[in-house]
C-alpha cells in the first residue's frame, strides 16, 4: 500500500511545517490591513481629517503617524506674516527643503550679500527679507547652527553620547539673546524656544523649566511655537518628578497644536498617571474636554463614558465627532459579521457571540446619544447625529427606525462627506428590503450601487499594468472607504444572500463584482486577477448547473438590468478560463462527454496549469492518474509530460464506453477509471484534475465539504468502481488488487478531528488504527480470500498497514 | 623494608595531596556594576579600595530585539557621567538575550560581533579607559540557541578588534550540570552565577535568589568536572516578588521593606517570607490581596555558599564577584563583612 512510516514522518513534518506548498495560499502572505480588517460601512472621515491619527484601528497604536497639520507650513506661515510681503512657500523652501550645499550658499549670502544665490533662490522673498532684516537673519543663522545638535539620525549602534556640552553652550547663548529682546515677542519666543530645546536635549531640565517660566509663559503672543515650548516644558517637568502637571500640559498642547497632537498624545499616555489627578488641574471646559478626548482615543474597547462625558461638558467640541465615529467603528467590529458560508479572509476574526448582546446594548446607548446630538443646537453636528442614529439602527436590524431617521434629513443640505454616508446607509437599508423581496425601487438601488462603484473607481483609478495572470498584488495599506464598503456590500451582503437563497450563479457574480475596484476596462479579465475569496467561490462552489446559467449570462443579452449590472465582469471573463472551470465541474461529476465539450471550446494554445511539487524542489507535478501503485507516497507524478484535463476527460470518456463491453474488458475499464478517480483525490497524483489547490491538511478539514469532496477526500466513487471491477472479473490476482485498492479507499473514509490525531497510529487502540487497519473489512477479505495471490505477496511486502493488520499489531 | 614502603606511601600521599587537593582560594574580589548611569560614589569607591578590587564588571548594554522582527540593538546602554578610577580596570559585560539568535545566519552573527566590539570599545573610552583586557558575555543560552551563541563567541574572538583580549562568559547552574545539552562555550573562563537559582515565578515561600539545596543539587557533582576555569559570583541583592491570585505578577520596585513591617498594610504568613497586602496601594501598583515574597540574601547565606564552594570548586585561584555594587546594598553588607566572605574560602 504505502511506506507508512515514511508517509507518517513526511506527514508530520508537513503538518508541523504548516505549509500549503502546492496551493497559492494567501495565508502565508502579508499582515492584516489595519484599515480594512473588519466589515465597515461607516466611513471614519465623514467629520473631516483633523483627528485622523486617532481614528479607530485595533492593529496599530496610531491610525496614522502623519499629523493632520504640517508644522513646517504653520511655522512658515507665521514667519511670512511676521516679515510681511513674504510668501510662506518661500520660507518653507529655505527653512525645510535645502541640502547642505545650498545651506552653505545661503549662509554665505546672509553673511555677505554679494555672494550670488542659486537660480532657484534668486527671487526667494524670504531670503530677500532676511537680507534686509538683521534680526531675522541672525535668528535664521543661529537656528541653523543648532540643527546639527538637534537633528541626529538615530542609530542604536552609535555609542557616541549626545554632545551635551555644545547643546548647553547654545542654550545659554539663545537665552542671552532672548533676554536682550524687549519688545519683539515673536523673536523673543523663538530664541527662548531654542534655549529651552537645547537645555532639554542636554537633560538640563531645571534650566529648561526656568527658561519657559521666565521667558515664554509671560508672553502674550499667539504662536504655534508656544505650544512647542510647552511640550518641552512638560517633558522637563516629567523628568523632575512632576508627572501629573506634565500630563496636563501635554493635554494643553494636544488641544492647541494640531501639528504636535500625536506627540502630545503619546507623551500623555507614556506618563500614565491617574486621569482624575490630571483632570483636577483643568479649570476650563476646553481643558477638560481635551483630557477626556485623550482618554477616549486611547481606549481600544467600547467607551461610551468618555464620549458622553465630553458631550455633556462641551457639546460643540470638535472632539465629539471623532469620538463618536470611533465608537461606531468599534461596534462594527463587534456586530457586523462576515457570512462564513463563503470562507473569510485568513485574518478575519469572527464576532464573539457571547459579547454580541452587550454590543447591541451599547449600540442602543450610542444611538440615544446620536439622537441627542441630532437635536442639539450645534447645527453642524445635527446631520452627523441623525445619520449615525440611522446607521446604528441598521446595524441592530432596526431598519424601520433607520428609515425614519434618514427621512428627517434633506440630502441637499448635507456636505459631501455626510451625503456619502447618508447614501451608503440608505443603500444598506434598501439592500435588506431587496434581499427580503420587499417592495423597493430597484432602479434606485441599482443607481446607488453604480454610484458606489464610481466612488471606488475614483479611489483606485486605472488598473495598474502588470502580468494579468498574476493575482498576487501587494500594496501598502491605505484607507479606501468606498472600496471596502463596495466590496463588503457585494461580497458580505449580496453574495451570501444569493447563496442562502440557492442562487449560486448570482452569488458568484456578486463576488466577482465585489473585486472590480478599478475603472472598468474592455480587455479580458482572468480568474487569476480576482481575489482569493472570489477564486475560492468560483473554483469550489460552482457546479455544472450553475456554470450553465453563467454561460447564458456570459453570452446573451440580459433583460434584467440588475443581473446585467452584476454580470459586467463575467462578460469580460476569459473564455478559456471560463470553459476550463466549466469542464472541471463536469470532471468532478464524472460527466466526461460534457467535460470534453467544454475543453474543446478552449484555445488550442491554452496552457493548462501544472502544479509544482514542494517536496521535490518545485519540479512540475504532471498528473499521472492511470498509473497504478500500491503506495500513495511519494506521489507518482509524471515528471515529463503527464496528462491535462482535456486528455483526462477524453480517456475517461473512452473508458466509460469500454465499461459496456464484455466482463473482463469492462472490469479493466472500471479498474482504470477507479484508479484515475482515486488519483484525483488529495492523496493522489492527479488531484489537480478536480481541485485548484492542495494542502497536506486536506484530509483533516471535514467541516464544510465541497460537492466533489466525496472523491477528493473520501474516494467514494473509486470504491464503487473498484467494487464493480472486482465483480466483473474472474482473475483472482486482479480481484486481489481491487480488494487492496478498496482497503485504501476505506482508509480514506476515516474522519479525522482535533481529538483524533493522525499520528496516533502508533497506538493500536487509536480510532484510526482500529477502524482503518484492524477493522478494515477489505483487509479481512484480502487476507481471507486472496492470501495466495502474487499480488497479495507484493502488497504485504510494500504496505506496513497490511502487515500490521496481519500481525494484529 | 617496611619503612621504605611507608616512606613511598607517605611521599605519594604528599604528592597527591599537593597536586590534586589544593583548596580553591580567592584571587581577587570585585563587583558587578549594573546601573544604567555610572557615577562615582564615595561609599562604593571606598568599598572597592578597601577590598583591593582590581576591576569592576560594568554592564555596558543588553542586546535584544527592539520588536519581534527587527535585528538586535543595544538596549539601555550605560552612560558614564564620571570616569572610572585609574586604579580599577573595567571589564565590560554585555548581556545578550538568547532569542536574538533564532533567526540569525552566520553573516549576521559575524556582523553582530563586530558591532558589539565597536560599541564596547567606544563605551570603555567613555569610561576614561583606553582599552580593556577582558570582555564578559552574559547569556542564558538554551539547547536551541547554543550553536549560534557559541558561533557568536567565536566570532568575537576571531575579530582583529579582539586581539590580546580574553573572553569570559557567565554560567547558570543548569548549564554547569547539563553539559551534554548546554555544551561548553569556546572561551577562556566562565563565571558561575550562584544566584537566581530558584523558580522566581512559582508561588511559595522559597527564596529564588539563593537556596543552598539548589546549589547542591546542581553543582555538587559537576562543579569540579567543568572543563573551564571558573570564577564565582555571589548575590547581595534582594527583591519583592508580587503574586496576584497566586500568579506571578512581577517584581515591585517601589515597595519598601519597612512597608512590609507595617501591620496596617501587611500581614505576614506565619513566619515565612510571604506578606499579604491588606489594602490597595495604587501609587505602587499593588492591590489588596496581593502576596509579596520578600526575598533577601543574608550573610549566613554567603557563608554557606562559600563553605559549599570551598568543598566543590576545583583547586586553584578564582575571582569572586559580588552582584552588585550599590551604596544601599553596602549598608547591609559592609565591605569588611564582605572581606570575611572572601577570606572564608
Amino acid at each position: 500500500m504505502m511506506n507508512c512510516k515514511r508517509y507518517l514522518s513526511i506527514f508530520s513534518l508537513t503538518v508541523v511545517a504548516f505549509f500549503t506548498e502546492l496551493a497559492i495560499n494567501i495565508a502565508c502572505g502579508w499582515e492584516p490591513d489595519p484599515y480594512d480588517y473588519y466589515v465597515s460601512y461607516f466611513h471614519n472621515n465623514i467629520a473631516g481629517d483633523a483627528y485622523q491619527p486617532f481614528m479607530f484601528t485595533a492593529y496599530s497604536y496610531m491610525y496614522t503617524e502623519q499629523e493632520a497639520v504640517s508644522e513646517a507650513s504653520l511655522n512658515s506661515r507665521e514667519w511670512a506674516d511676521y516679515l510681511g510681503n513674504v510668501k510662506a512657500g518661500d520660507v518653507q523652501q529655505v527653512m525645510y527643503h535645502t541640502g547642505p550645499a545650498t545651506d552653505s550658499l545661503i549662509h554665505l549670502f546672509l553673511s555677505d550679500k554679494h555672494v550670488p544665490l542659486p537660480d532657484s533662490l534668486q527671487n526667494n522673498s524670504y531670503l530677500q527679507a532676511m537680507a534686509k532684516s538683521r534680526e531675522a537673519r541672525n535668528y535664521f543663522l543661529f537656528a541653523k547652527s543648532t540643527e546639527p545638535l538637534a537633528q541626529i539620525d538615530y542609530d542604536p549602534w552609535n555609542p557616541a553620547p549626545l554632545d551635551t556640552a555644545a547643546m548647553l553652550t547654545k542654550a545659554t547663548e539663545a537665552w542671552t539673546l532672548c533676554k536682550k529682546i524687549r519688545e519683539d515677542e515673536f523673536m523673543k519666543l523663538r530664541y527662548a524656544y531654542q534655549a529651552a530645546r537645547m537645555f532639554h536635549y542636554a537633560t538640563d531640565y531645571e534650566n529648561c523649566i526656568k527658561v519657559y517660566e521666565s521667558e515664554i509663559k509671560p508672553l502674550a503672543i499667539q504662536s504655534s511655537a508656544k505650544g512647542w515650548a510647552t511640550s518641552l516644558y512638560a517633558g522637563a517637568l516629567r523628568r523632575v518628578g512632576q508627572p501629573v502637571r506634565a500630563a496636563f500640559l501635554f493635554s494643553k498642547v494636544f488641544e492647541t497644536n494640531p501639528e504636535r497632537r500625536i506627540q502630545a498624545y503619546k507623551n500623555f499616555q507614556y506618563i500614565d498617571v491617574p486621569i482624575e489627578e490630571v483632570m483636577a488641574l483643568a479649570s476650563t471646559k476646553n481643558e477638560k474636554a481635551a483630557i477626556l478626548a485623550i482618554q477616549g482615543f486611547g481606549h481600544p474597547d467600547l467607551d461610551f463614558e468618555s464620549l458622553s462625558a465630553l458631550y455633556k461638558l462641551r457639546p460643540e467640541s470638535p472632539l465629539v465627532a471623532p469620538l463618536l465615529i470611533r465608537e461606531v467603528n468599534k461596534l462594527e467590529e463587534r456586530l457586523l459579521e462576515v457570512d462564513r458560508t463563503i470562507p473569510p479572509d485568513y485574518y478575519y476574526t469572527p464576532v464573539r457571540q457571547e459579547y454580541r448582546q452587550a454590543a447591541v446594548n451599547e449600540a442602543k446607548k450610542l444611538r440615544g446619544l446620536a439622537l441627542a446630538i441630532s437635536e442639539a443646537p450645534v447645527v453642524s453636528f445635527q446631520a452627523l447625529g441623525t445619520i449615525t442614529a440611522a446607521y446604528l439602527s441598521w446595524m441592530i436590524n432596526d431598519d424601520r427606525n433607520a428609515r425614519v431617521y434618514l427621512a428627517t434629513l434633506n440630502p441637499k443640505k448635507l456636505n459631501e462627506s455626510l451625503l456619502n454616508q447618508y447614501r451608503i446607509t440608505q443603500l444598506l437599508i434598501n439592500l435588506n428590503a431587496f434581499i427580503d423581496h420587499r417592495d423597493i425601487d430597484n432602479e434606485a438601488l441599482l443607481a446607488a450601487l453604480k454610484w458606489l462603484d464610481d466612488k471606488r473607481y475614483a479611489e483606485n483609478g486605472q488598473v495598474p499594468s502588470r502580468n494579468p495572470k498574476e493575482y498576487y498584488e501587494y500594496s501598502p495599506p491605505e484607507y479606501q472607504p468606498f472600496t471596502s464598503s463596495a466590496r463588503n456590500i457585494y461580497q458580505n451582503i449580496l453574495a451570501p444572500a444569493y447563496l442562502h437563497s440557492g442562487d449560486t450563479a448570482l452569488a458568484a457574480l456578486a463576488m466577482m463584482k465585489g473585486d472590480m475596484k478599478y475603472i472598468p476596462q474592455s480587455d479580458t479579465l482572468y480568474l487569476a486577477e480576482v481575489t482569493y475569496r472570489t477564486q475560492q467561490v468560483w473554483q469550489e462552489f460552482l457546479q455544472p448547473g450553475t456554470m450553465k446559467k453563467l454561460e447564458v449570462l456570459k453570452k446573451e443579452i440580459i433583460n434584467d438590468t440588475f443581473i446585467d449590472f452584476l454580470s459586467t465582469p463575467l462578460k469580460r471573463l476569459s473564455n478559456d478560463d471560463f470553459y476550463e472551470l466549466f469542464g472541471t465541474t463536469y470532471l468532478r461529476t464524472h460527466q466526461y462527454a460534457e467535460a470534453l465539450a467544454c475543453f474543446n471550446k478552449i484555445s488550442s494554445d491554452y496552457q493548462y496549469a501544472v502544479p509544482q511539487d514542494f517536496y521535490e524542489d518545485n519540479k512540475k507535478a504532471f498528473s499521472n492518474p492511470f498509473n497504478t501503485t500500491i503506495r500513495d507516497y511519494p506521489k507518482a507524478y509524471d515528471r515529463s509530460e503527464g496528462i491535462n484535463k482535456k486528455q483526462f476527460a477524453q480517456k475517461m470518456f473512452d473508458l466509460q464506453k469500454d465499461t459496456q463491453k464484455e466482463n473482463e474488458e469492462a472490469a479493466k475499464a472500471y479498474y482504470l477509471m477507479a484508479n484515475a478517480v482515486y488519483q484525483t483525490g488529495t492523496f493522489g497524483n492527479a488531484w489537480s484534475m478536480i481541485s485548484y489547490s492542495w494542502t497536506s491538511n486536506d484530509n483533516y478539514y471535514t467541516d464544510s465539504l465541497r460537492y466533489y469532496d466525496g472523491d477528493f477526500k473520501f474516494a467514494h466513487t473509486a470504491e464503487q468502481w473498484y467494487l464493480k471491477a472486482r465483480s466483473l472479473s474472474t482473475d483472482i490476482d486482479f480481484k486481489a488488487r481491487c480488494t487492496f485498492m478498496l482497503a485504501k479507499c476505506a482508509q480514506k473514509q476515516f474522519t479525522f478531528s482535533e481529538e483524533l490525531h493522525p499520528w496516533d497510529f502508533r497506538d493500536k487502540n487509536s480510532p484510526f488504527v482500529v477502524k482503518s487497519i484492524h477493522g478494515n473489512p477489505y483487509f479481512k477479505e484480502l487476507s481471507d480470500s486472496y492470501a495466495r495471490t502474487a499480488f497479495y505477496k507484493a502488497a504485504v511486502g510494500e504496505c506496513s498497514y497490511l502487515r500490521d493488520f496481519i500481525s494484529g499489531r | 623494608m617496611a619503612m621504605y614502603y611507608q616512606f613511598i606511601i607517605g611521599f605519594l600521599g604528599l604528592v597527591m595531596g599537593m597536586s590534586g587537593c589544593t583548596s580553591p582560594s580567592v584571587k581577587s574580589t570585585s563587583f558587578y556594576y549594573w546601573k544604567t548611569v555610572y557615577q562615582n560614589d564615595s561609599i562604593e569607591q571606598a568599598a572597592l579600595r578597601a577590598m583591593h578590587s582590581p576591576r569592576l564588571y560594568v554592564r555596558i548594554m543588553d542586546v535584544d530585539q527592539a520588536d519581534d522582527n527587527s535585528m538586535p540593538v543595544p538596549i539601555s546602554p550605560v552612560r558614564f557621567d564620571d570616569p572610572l578610577p585609574d586604579s580599577i580596570d573595567l571589564v565590560p559585560v554585555v548581556f545578550v538575550v538568547h532569542s536574538i539568535f533564532k533567526k540569525m545566519d552566520d553573516q549576521q552573527i559575524a556582523g553582530l560581533a563586530d558591532k558589539v566590539l565597536d560599541f564596547v570599545a567606544a563605551k570603555v573610552r567613555q569610561a576614561g579607559k583606553m582599552d580593556y583586557s577582558e570582555l564578559q558575555v552574559d547569556c542564558d543560552w538554551t539547547g536551541g540557541s547554543r550553536d549560534a551563541y557559541f558561533n557568536f563567541l567565536e566570532k568575537l574572538q576571531e575579530s582583529p578588534k579582539f586581539k590580546n583580549k580574553s573572553l569570559s562568559i557567565t554560567l547558570r547552574l543548569h548549564q554547569v550540570r547539563d553539559i551534554k545539552r548546554s555544551g561548553v562555550p569556546p572561551v577562556d573562563r566562565a563565571l558561575v552565577m550562584c544566584y537566581n537559582m530558584g523558580n522566581l515565578r512559582r508561588y511559595g515561600s522559597h527564596n529564588s535568589i539563593f537556596d543552598l539545596r539548589e546549589m547542591e543539587a546542581y553543582l555538587k557533582n559537576h562543579l569540579r568536572k567543568y572543563p573551564l576555569k571558573l570564577d564565582i559570583a555571589l548575590p547581595l541583592f534582594s527583591w519583592k516578588v508580587v503574586f496576584r491570585n497566586r500568579e506571578y505578577a512581577g517584581i515591585s520596585k517601589r515597595l519598601k521593606t519597612q512597608s512590609l513591617l507595617d501591620s496596617s498594610l501587611f500581614v505576614q504568613q506565619d513566619a515565612t517570607s510571604l506578606y499579604t497586602l491588606k489594602k490597595d496601594l495604587p501609587d505602587i501598583g499593588l492591590r489588596s490581596g496581593d502576596v509579596i515574597r520578600n526575598e533577601q540574601v543574608e550573610m549566613s547565606d554567603l557563608y554557606q555558599a562559600s563553605d559549599f564552594l570551598s568543598r566543590y570548586l576545583p583547586g586553584g585561584d578564582f575571582n569572586l564577584i559580588f552582584y552588585h555594587l550599590d551604596k544601599d546594598i553596602l549598608e547591609k553588607f559592609p565591605h569588611d563583612e564582605l572581606q570575611k566572605i572572601s577570606e572564608h574560602f
